[in-house]
């Protein structure tokens, strides 16, 4: 595998991005042309992926620098011949040790999944956006967003470092706030994008700590020498050899839990965990697509693939158990406010953060194989069932209240059934794939000695199957309730096609994780490479096998019982009837304390203190007063100028005497 | 003394030039040709050159030629790159310049030619005299070129400044050969090197040092040997102003960087007191005076004084991370000072150039891509990342800050932040304020337009992509 196909792949958007961005005024009279340089674009990207992908199966690994800050193979210079002239140091020497950004990919079995899943699923939402945003006015300017958002989550998987890691993790954060207030003339969505970065800047900033936690222990951000040395660490400290990291002795085990624990702060404000999930239900006012895109299939998912890459990290500090504790809380948090949502496209944002909450558990209690596997399961049928509900959207004039649909079964018979299979997959229904990857992580869970979490993941399985149901039932079944002068259409094939594509791995895809007894499964045999510090074995749970997936399914098809009983025929109320309900419905008034308890406090602080106080009268004070100073002298200075050649060659010889002077008496 | 064997490939740059200028002024002879094709076989001429210049760097040449009077190493080839791509830069923005009025074009390519041979004389010379003939060559031919609009006052006038004062200058810069001479027995660089590091430290060589830096101070421009720069700038025309503050600066501190860390490494003691001094004066002067500028001429030429105190900062390190700092940020300045100067003639009316600050009220509004020029060049003379005058400050400040010349690089980033002040106070006035009257600027030449993009894809890049330039500035750092 050659680096020129990273490149490749990794370039393809942004050039697509260029184009649309940059030559949008011209393209926007040919929406077609437009909509197709970003599909091709991505499609370039999803080509490259595959071929990544069957390198990468053959146990071929790449990790490599494209540029080093501070190369000193340029203008064609061979290291040998640099060795001979004289630069023994270089040059970046930052103030602690040496300094150096590179670009540079890292490219394992881990890297090729996300890979996958980003062109493949980024590829056919790009196709499904042309009939989606069909007639729209900023056209050009979506597809440029959307390439740009595929080249970000590309640096951010392909990275070989931390810092360049987070150069992505920044650059999808920016594209979801563009996107998500794509519409800007509406205030709730330019709210809900800002809510969405600032929310996300907490979390980047406990990232940015944790990275440099990283550098002052290691000297370093670059993976591969981090972990090389933490394991060294490890080593050395169960012989009991007092070790340290880099040779510093202010760090040992405790640097490396707090470091871990300050890049989860960033991964739980990227993929929405408590207490910072707030902003995504809100994000859904973006396009339907980027909901699939970018709030349920890919960046959102940058969390748990940060946690999987840091592994050996994580497993040395310990700090495991924390991750697998906030996943499976917001798990079961999540979906009880999903079940008291009306909002289709909120239901689902409910359940991507609840989903989400079982990925942290399986990276957090070690089954990195497992979370990864949920997470492209869940890529997949959570990215199918926005996307349909982007077609019901369609076809309902925007309309997203269930209370006002029911019955559309007849009238969206593609959309119906492709719901369906999203819907049955992750509720668990047997031999589909959310089935495999979610009885694969309670499982581990059990096995690994976490019995609570085993049974609070239950519970939400069982949850999780209900309110999806409650929404199947009451969106496709029972009696209409649409608005008289709406008439329900079948969208488009660009858009149904798609979605019939997508329908086939979310329903199927789990047959990867099949395993015989004593046999790797392909999925885990494929990326176990990447994880191999604790030697994590796929198949060390062969027996109870059956009664676990014998519990999840009866599990699941409860849930959906249950909601064939309550909804089936259902009428919405106007009211939550019991206190229960309303405080769900009502999101348990977290926004709400989020506003009084911090976001006023500080607007306060900010506008009395801060800007009143500090600012105008001290910062501003200070800076007018040495401008004033600085033009002052300047300005008498400037009089010595006075444009006199004889006066000019006397400053010069005063100048030569002082000097002068110096030499022959001051010294 | 035998005739020497000359290796005629090693002096390719300077015959390249050399050809070039004869070609030059024999065409301008005929009256039928067009004086614009004078121009472009200034650029054709010097682009080879550059070219020349570039291969022999990567070819990594280390000799001599002449009995060792011209040094043909790294070192030199990463000056005479500098200085050709300030003359194809240059030439590029004076054709559109000089079509506006005056027909007399031959001379003027002749002149710049000369003085690109003074320079690349003045980067290569491995002996003081060489390096003062190069000097001369170049400053005789600036001394005309400053005055080259004989029927403008201001014009004749800089001229003549820049020629008495210039004159005065070289004086003392003989002088002070002279007397290194004396105490030295030679003129050679690498003999003098030796000649000191045997122990002979006389009061004439301390003399004769000394007034080495006047000669210097006063050809870069360092306070107080700075005050030709601001007349001699605003009255020059503009291209010309671009090319002194680019080109010839470089060359002066090319001269300056081989005489004092190589003949004079010695005796680092005595002249790093003066330096830190000077550099410390420099930058202060510099940056205070231009505050208070409302001639953007002006103020850039005060600017670029500030600049050279930022080199000399560089100097003041006095090590081989000094000294490819300070050549790093000599390109940098280079193609960051034309481009904005480049943009000063762009920002004409119809009555002639538009030299008041407050004349560029608007111009955001009413000549996007211009005040976008602008504003970038501005960006990155003010220092600020991604561009590239972000990296050269880096650089420098980092190689003085290792030599431990921390409170150097404290008052060298003070400075920084007052010349943020008069740089973005530019781009404020394009962006926030409302022009008075309405101005009627001309359309964009494309050749203008052209050479700003290239300086502004040079900034851009330099900045980005630092490694690619510095690497070869840090094995150029050895002399032959």
């Amino acid at each position: 595998m050659s680096i020129n196909l990273i490149v490749l792949l990794l370039i393809s958007p942004l050039i697509g991005f260029l184009i649309n961005g940059l030559f949008g005024k011209w393209l926007r009279n040919a929406e077609k042309l437009s909509g197709g340089i970003a599909c091709f674009a991505v499609l370039i990207s999803l080509i490259c992926s595959v071929i990544v992908f069957t390198h990468v199966k053959d146990g071929v690994e790449l990790n490599q620098r494209l540029y080093d800050w501070i190369a000193f193979e340029s203008f064609g210079f061979s290291k040998a011949e640099l060795g001979s002239a004289e630069s023994p140091t270089p040059i970046f020497e930052w103030i602690t040790g040496n300094f150096a950004f590179n670009i540079g990919f890292h490219v394992d079995s881990l890297t090729a999944v996300m890979l996958l899943i980003i062109t493949g699923i980024g590829f056919l939402i790009h196709v499904y956006s042309i009939g989606y945003m069909h007639g729209d006015a900023g056209y050009t300017r979506y597809f440029a967003y959307l390439n740009l958002f595929v080249f970000a989550m590309l640096i951010l998987v392909l990275a070989d470092n931390y810092l360049m890691m987070f150069v992505g993790w920044e650059g999808v954060g920016l594209c979801s706030y563009l996107l998500i207030g794509f519409w800007y003339e509406k205030k709730s969505a330019t709210d809900a994008g800002k809510k969405a970065f600032i929310v996300n800047r907490i979390g980047d900033f406990g990232f940015l700590l944790g990275m440099f936690t990283l550098f002052a222990a290691f000297g370093t951000l670059d993976f591969i020498p981090i972990f090389e040395q933490a394991e060294f660490f490890e080593r050395a400290e169960s012989t009991g050899s007092n070790l340290v990291f880099g040779g510093n002795t202010q760090f040992g085990a405790s640097t490396l839990a707090v470091a871990t624990l300050l890049l989860f702060v960033g991964a739980v404000g990227k993929s929405a965990q408590i207490p910072l999930y707030v902003w995504l239900p809100d994000a859904m006012e973006g396009p339907t697509p980027v909901s699939a895109l970018i709030h349920a299939a890919t960046m959102v998912t940058a969390g748990v693939y940060m946690v999987a890459r840091s592994s050996v990290l994580f497993e040395i500090a310990g700090t495991g158990d924390v991750v697998a504790w906030i996943g499976v809380l917001t798990a079961v948090f999540a979906a009880i406010m999903a079940l008291a949502a009306n909002d289709i496209k909120r239901v689902l944002a409910y359940s991507t953060v609840s989903q989400l909450g079982y990925m942290f558990v399986g990276v957090g209690i070690g089954a990195y194989a497992s979370g990864i596997f949920h997470l492209m399961t869940h890529a997949f049928f959570k990215g199918l069932m926005f996307l349909t509900a982007g077609s019901v959207m369609h076809a309902l004039s925007n309309e997203l209240d269930m209370r006002k649909m029911g019955g559309l079964r007849s009238k969206l018979p593609i959309t119906h059934v492709t719901f369906l299979v999203g819907a049955l997959a992750i509720s668990g229904f047997p031999l589909l794939s959310g089935f495999w990857s979610k009885d694969e992580i309670l499982h581990s869970a059990w096995e690994k000695g976490h019995p609570i979490i085993y049974v609070i993941g239950l519970v939400t399985a069982f949850l999780t199957a209900f309110y999806m149901f409650r929404l199947i039932f009451g969106t496709f079944y029972g009696k209409s309730r649409v608005d008289a002068n709406v008439h329900p259409h079948e969208s488009p094939p660009v858009m149904w096609v798609p979605l019939a594509i997508l329908a086939i791995p979310s329903a199927l895809i789990g047959l990867a994780l099949l395993s015989w007894k004593g046999h790797d499964s392909a999925f885990h045999h494929f990326i176990g490479g990447a994880f191999v510090h604790h030697g994590e074995k796929a198949a060390h749970h062969a027996d109870n096998v059956l009664l676990f997936m014998a519990i999840s399914s009866i599990v699941g098809i409860a849930g959906i019982a249950l909601a064939w009983v309550k909804y089936r025929d259902w009428t919405p109320l106007d009211q939550p009837r019991s206190a229960i309900h309303k405080l769900a419905a009502e999101k348990f008034y977290v926004d709400e304390i989020y506003n009084a308890v911090i976001v006023q406090p500080i607007k306060n602080a900010s506008q009395f203190v801060l800007w009143r106080g500090v600012d105008v009268s001290i910062i501003d004070g200070i800076v007018n007063g040495v401008a004033f100073v600085v033009r002052t002298v300047g300005g008498s200075l400037r009089r010595f100028q006075t444009g006199v050649v004889q006066s000019y060659i006397v400053s010069m010889v005063i100048g030569i005497i002082i000097f002068l002077a110096y030499y022959l008496f001051i010294r | 003394m035998t005739v020497p064997v000359i290796n005629w490939h090693m002096l390719m740059p300077e015959l390249v030039i050399v050809l070039t200028f004869v070609i030059v002024m024999v065409f301008d002879l005929f009256k039928s040709i067009r004086k614009s094709i004078l121009a472009w076989v200034t650029i054709i001429g010097s682009a080879i050159a550059l070219w020349a210049s570039v291969e022999m760097l990567h070819a990594g040449v280390n000799g001599s030629q002449f009995n060792g009077m011209l040094a043909v190493d790294r070192f030199s080839m990463f000056f005479k790159i500098i200085f050709l791509v300030s003359t194809i830069l240059v030439s590029l923005i004076s054709i559109n310049y000089l079509d506006r009025g005056d027909k007399r074009q031959g001379e003027y390519y002749v002149l710049i030619l000369l003085a690109t041979l003074g320079m690349m004389l003045m980067a290569s010379g491995n002996e003081l005299i060489v390096v003062f003939l190069g000097l001369e060559l170049m400053s005789l031919s600036l001394y005309v070129l400053a005055g080259y609009f004989r029927s403008v006052q201001v014009s004749s006038e800089a001229g003549m400044k820049y020629l008495l004062l210039g004159a005065f200058a070289s004086g003392f810069f003989l002088y002070g050969i002279a007397l290194i001479y004396g105490g030295a027995g030679t003129t050679s660089i690498p003999e003098i090197a030796s000649v000191l590091e045997d122990g002979e430290k006389s009061p004439l060589m301390l003399a004769g040092m000394f007034l080495l830096i006047v000669g210097f101070g006063f050809k870069v421009a360092l306070v107080p040997f700075h005050q030709w720069a601001p007349d001699v700038y605003e009255g020059a025309p503009t291209t010309i102003a671009a090319f002194i503050s680019a080109g010839p600066k470089a060359a002066g501190f090319a001269a300056f960087l081989r005489i004092f860390t190589s003949a004079l490494e010695s005796l680092q003691p005595e002249w790093i007191v003066v330096i830190v001094i000077l550099a410390a004066l420099t930058m202060t002067v510099g940056n205070v005076i231009a505050t208070a500028q409302s001639n953007i001429k002006r103020m850039l030429a005060y600017s670029s004084v500030a600049h050279a105190g930022y080199v000399l900062v560089a100097l003041a390190a006095a090590n081989k991370d000094g000294i490819s700092s300070a050549m790093l940020y000599l390109l940098v300045y280079c193609v960051m000072n034309i481009g904005a100067f480049a943009a000063v003639i762009l920002a004409t009316t119809e009555d002639g150039e538009n030299l008041k600050i407050s004349d560029y009220a608007g111009l955001g509004f009413r000549k996007p891509l211009l005040a976008l020029f602008l504003s970038i060049m501005l960006v990155s003379l003010a220092g600020f990342p991604p561009t590239a005058g972000f990296v050269g400050k880096f650089y420098v400040f980092r190689s003085a800050v290792d030599a431990g010349h921390i409170w150097l690089v404290v008052i060298a980033a003070i400075n920084t932040a007052i010349s943020a002040f008069y740089y973005l106070r530019v781009v404020v006035v394009m962006y926030m304020q409302e022009p008075d009257e309405e101005l009627e600027y001309h359309a964009y030449p494309g050749l203008l337009v052209f050479t700003l993009l290239l300086a502004t894809i040079g900034v851009v890049l330099i900045g980005v992509l630092p490694s690619y330039f510095l690497g070869p500035a840090q094995i150029s750092t050895q002399f032959f």
